[in-house]
């Protein structure tokens, strides 16, 4: 059984052995790496079952009772049903060599990627333009709302993006990039078995992405979350990318291991400026001192790629709001607002929300008062409290104006906040 | 020979009759009580001998005696019964002849030194007692006589009864009640808060219509400030409600206000280290009114809302919507009254600083459990919601005076005159088919309820809670019967369910 399958350089039996060899505990790319000193998988395996110790000097951290685990777990795996798993659950799993395999030059790559959803995405990776999207599990919901409006607008103009389907700003952009019906596929790279959707409260995002794109992993079907693979995650996420973009970061972070990672692979690091109080921006706002380039909208990074196709045209978010725009778009207004009704809904967040200008001619707010509040938060988000010093009126008043306002899909409460519903 | 004295015991907030038969006779000398006393009523022996004796009185110690209390099925606790049982066993030994105890119920806790103590809930327990005239602690009499006035003796010792009644001494004093004068209340001044008017606006309909508050805002934001000073705005309280809940706290042990009848709502704030029979009521023996209860007709400010441990907060389901609390144990219940006003603060999440500016260091998880506490059915019993921001500081140096707690309390007072009018003690009272009758809807407030329930930033059930907020919102402006749409967009405002709370995804 040496025949080549599908061209690749990889047998069945060595692709089989480096499944079972992926899936044993505590056994990182670098530790991989070292076991496969002692030949090609399937012969290492062998060796590695048979007591054989590999050459060189062991990876730091590995013991001789690790080893020895290692060789007992191997001694009851059995690697042709480790194979067998995958194909039944619709996994494929792509070896260097492979002509869908993706990290032709990856000075680090892992020995196997496995696959759900559409391999040949991958192939054409290398010919289109790629971007990864990625920042912090704990961001404002500014950056979670910019990471949707960048992953939306980039897809939109047919670039690929990537991203780790974390929670706050990696799961905010694949959002975006799942609402453009049409645009560039979606790839996600994950930390665990592609069994085991993590967060847990991710598993409909996970599918999403698998049915619309491709869901990738290093680790065999069944392998839990673990601290160090998300780091190793990040690697393969900076290996596919031309370009990472960093929405947000606190000054330490994964999303700062991304950016070391791309570095070492000379990937370009762009980042998103941010609120010099906000901590949430220390990091990103770190890297733009350091030199990286700046981003606001989509178009910045088109341009950074040098992409001559110019998307649809993305509106400045600082610009005045004009109400004849706004009455324009209004009839073809997509819901691609990243945040939900005000109201019950919250309380049950299934339900959809929908948040929908209505035409001029519906509108039950208006008047001078209407204006004025809507003149007052094109300079920036405001509170019931402030309006009613910035207005004048009365709090009942602004009160009433303010809920008119919010169900003509105008302006959007969130807690004490109110803030102008962009012109997009 | 065979004695019987009329006591009562405490059973929840209300007293239970008891009839103490004692009867000493010859034959082996023993003590004996029987009727399903408790521990604290098996030892009122000990202390009975002592204070006999210390009153230079004979204990009949070389006889038989039997103590009965009766009805016999019903567990007794407590140290109420001391007075009845040494009295019945001087009347059993002739020490006092029956006609001399004729018609005479005792209560009160006997000292070693014959010393006679006050014990909680005297209201109730004097309530109870059936007998012509009452001897209790002399200390307790004013309370005592709230409810049976011309009927309460004070006594300090046993021997200045047993004198008294010998005809040895002056009979014990007939005690009045405290004299009912109106005090001003010692309140928190509402004007104190500043530079808030959302939040002030919030607490006065809360005040107004008996509407559930929820408030969500960083620490420093002045929640705990608005919640006492949402007290001072409620009227006093009717003759009613005054007796209830003054034999609430005299059963809880609660200080009364000079002896005498509580006559404002009360505020109590536990803190939330509290155990779920703390907050709802129970117990083991005693049945003793929990939180709830001692905030009946009044204020509870539930603090730090994410920190009570979910079972604690589901407890209050029930009673949120009975306005009164069923304990059960066993083979024995109570009812408790428990129509309070329920005041939620909480953080935005754990750490307290909220999502919205990036200072926040908790992971969604936690932010998720933490808001988890509070999610679902409790959620949706607050009327008003809202989030608190810490005062802009411009408008605590510069801003103009606030209204006075007196100047809103009279608003307050002419919106619940309006509820009363309607049947019901406030509008949060209203009851769902009610509404096309007192709540009208004008053409512009369906309108505005169309346009929500079409976006559905509000749900058929939600629609109800704005309907009855909105009748408050109208009644502290005109008290007009309908309600237009202004009243419903400014109701639905102040039913945020803040964003940072519930972990937006």
């Amino acid at each position: 059984m040496t025949h080549d399958n599908n061209g690749s350089k990889l047998s069945d039996d060595d692709r089989a052995a480096l499944a079972a060899l992926t899936g044993l505990e505590h056994l990182g790319p670098k530790r991989l790496a070292w076991v496969l000193g002692l030949g090609r998988p399937a012969a290492a395996l062998e060796a590695l079952r048979g007591g054989v110790l590999p050459p060189g000097r062991a990876p730091v951290g590995v013991k001789p009772e690790l080893v020895e685990r290692w060789r007992s777990d191997l001694r009851a795996a059995d690697p042709a049903a480790v194979l067998l798993r995958h194909a039944e659950a619709g996994v494929a799993i792509l070896a260097p060599g492979d002509p869908q395999w993706p990290l032709g030059n990856d000075p680090e790559p892992p020995q196997m990627l496995y696959v759900r959803g559409d391999t040949t995405l991958l192939a054409q990776l290398a010919h289109s333009p790629v971007v990864a999207i990625v920042g912090t599990r704990r961001c404002s919901s500014i950056g979670r709302r910019v990471a949707t409006e960048l992953g939306h607008d980039l897809a939109t103009a047919g670039v690929t993006v990537v991203s780790g389907l974390a929670l706050g700003i990696d799961g905010a952009a694949h959002k975006g990039v799942l609402r453009t019906p049409d645009g560039a596929r979606p790839i996600g790279v994950v930390a665990t078995g592609l069994n085991l959707p993590y967060p847990a409260s991710h598993t409909d995002l996970w599918h999403d992405v698998a049915h619309r794109g491709a869901l990738l992993s290093e680790w065999p079907l069944g392998t839990p979350a673990a601290r160090w693979r998300f780091p190793a995650r990040n690697r393969i996420i900076a290996g596919l990318a031309d370009a990472v973009i960093v929405v947000e970061s606190h000054a330490r972070g994964g999303a700062l291991l991304t950016v070391d990672e791309a570095a070492a692979r000379s990937v370009d690091v762009l980042a998103v400026p941010g609120s010099v109080l906000s901590r949430s921006c220390e990091g990103t706002n770190q890297l733009l001192m350091d030199g990286c380039a700046p981003v606001r909208f989509a178009s910045d990074v088109l341009d950074h790629l040098g992409i001559s196709v110019l998307p649809p045209p993305v509106a400045s978010r600082t610009e005045k709001p004009q109400r004849q725009r706004r009455r324009e778009s209004s009839t073809n207004r997509q819901l691609d607002l990243p945040l939900p009704a005000r109201g019950e809904d919250r309380m049950t967040p299934s339900k959809p929300a929908a948040v929908v200008p209505v035409s001029a001619a519906e509108r039950i707010s208006g008047g001078p008062l209407a204006d004025s509040i809507l003149d007052e938060l094109t300079a920036g988000s405001s509170t019931i409290d402030h309006l009613i010093v910035a207005t004048q009126a009365s709090l009942p008043d602004v009160l009433e104006m303010v809920q008119y306002l919010e169900l003509d899909g105008l302006v959007l409460v969130d807690g004490a906040v109110v803030a102008l519903v962009d012109a997009a | 020979m065979l004695a019987t004295v009329s006591s009562s015991v405490v059973d929840g907030v209300f007293g239970h009759p008891i009839t103490v038969e004692a009867h000493v006779h010859d034959g082996l000398p023993s003590f004996h009580m029987i009727g399903l006393p408790d521990a604290s009523i098996r030892e009122a022996r000990d202390r009975v001998r002592a204070a006999v004796q210390s009153s230079k009185l004979r204990f009949p110690g070389d006889r038989r005696i039997t103590i009965s209390l009766s009805p016999s099925d019903l567990k007794k606790h407590g140290a109420s019964l001391d007075l009845a049982i040494a009295l019945g066993i001087l009347v059993a030994t002739d020490q006092v002849t029956p006609e001399q105890a004729k018609g005479l119920g005792a209560l009160g806790e006997l000292g070693l030194d014959g010393s006679i103590r006050r014990v909680p809930g005297l209201i109730s327990l004097a309530d109870a007692v059936v007998a012509d005239e009452i001897v209790v602690p002399l200390d307790g009499a004013a309370e005592a006589a709230i409810v049976r006035p011309g009927a309460i003796r004070g006594v300090s010792s046993l021997r200045e009864l047993v004198d008294g009644l010998r005809g040895e001494g002056p009979r014990p004093p007939l005690v009045d009640p405290a004299p009912d004068v109106p005090r001003p209340r010692p309140v928190a001044e509402f004007a104190d808060v500043r530079g808030q008017p959302l939040a002030r606006y919030a607490v006065e309909l809360a005040a107004a219509g008996g509407h559930h508050l929820l408030m969500v805002g960083p620490p420093g934001a002045g929640k705990t400030m608005l919640a006492t000073r949402l007290v001072g705005l409620l009227p006093p309280l009717d003759a009613e409600d005054a007796l209830m809940v003054t034999r609430i706290h005299s059963v809880a042990g609660l200080a009364l206000p000079h002896g005498g009848l509580v006559r404002h709502p009360p505020f109590r704030a536990p803190h939330h280290g509290a155990t779920d029979v703390a907050l709802v009521g129970g117990g083991g023996a005693t049945m003793s009114p929990g939180e709830i209860s001692k905030a009946h007709a009044g204020v509870l400010f539930l603090d730090e809302m994410g920190e009570f441990p979910m079972r604690v907060i589901d407890g209050l389901r029930v009673p949120l919507e009975e306005g009164e609390v069923q304990i059960s144990r066993g083979n024995w219940s109570a009812m408790m009254p428990a129509r309070f006003l329920l005041v939620g603060a909480m953080n935005p999440c754990p750490c307290g600083q909220g999502a919205a500016d990036g200072h926040c260091r908790c992971t969604g998880q936690s932010r998720e459990k933490y808001a988890r506490r509070v999610s679902g059915p409790i959620l949706d019993r607050f009327d008003l919601r809202l989030e608190v921001a810490p005062p802009d500081p411009l408008m605590l140096i510069d801003g103009p005076p606030e209204e006075s707690t007196a100047a809103v309390a009279e608003r307050v007072a002419t919106a619940r005159a309006l509820a009363l009018e309607r049947g019901v003690r406030c509008n949060a009272m209203l009851p769902e088919r009610r509404l096309d009758d007192v709540a009208p809807l004008a053409a512009s407030a369906r309108a505005v309820l169309e346009r929500a329930l079409v976006t559905r930033a509000l749900t058929a059930r939600g629609l109800r809670r704005v309907r009855t907020v909105a009748r408050t919102v109208v009644d502290l402006q005109d008290g007009r019967r309908e309600i237009d749409g202004a009243a419903i967009a400014r109701a639905m405002s102040l039913r945020v369910t803040p964003h940072s709370v519930l972990g937006a995804a």
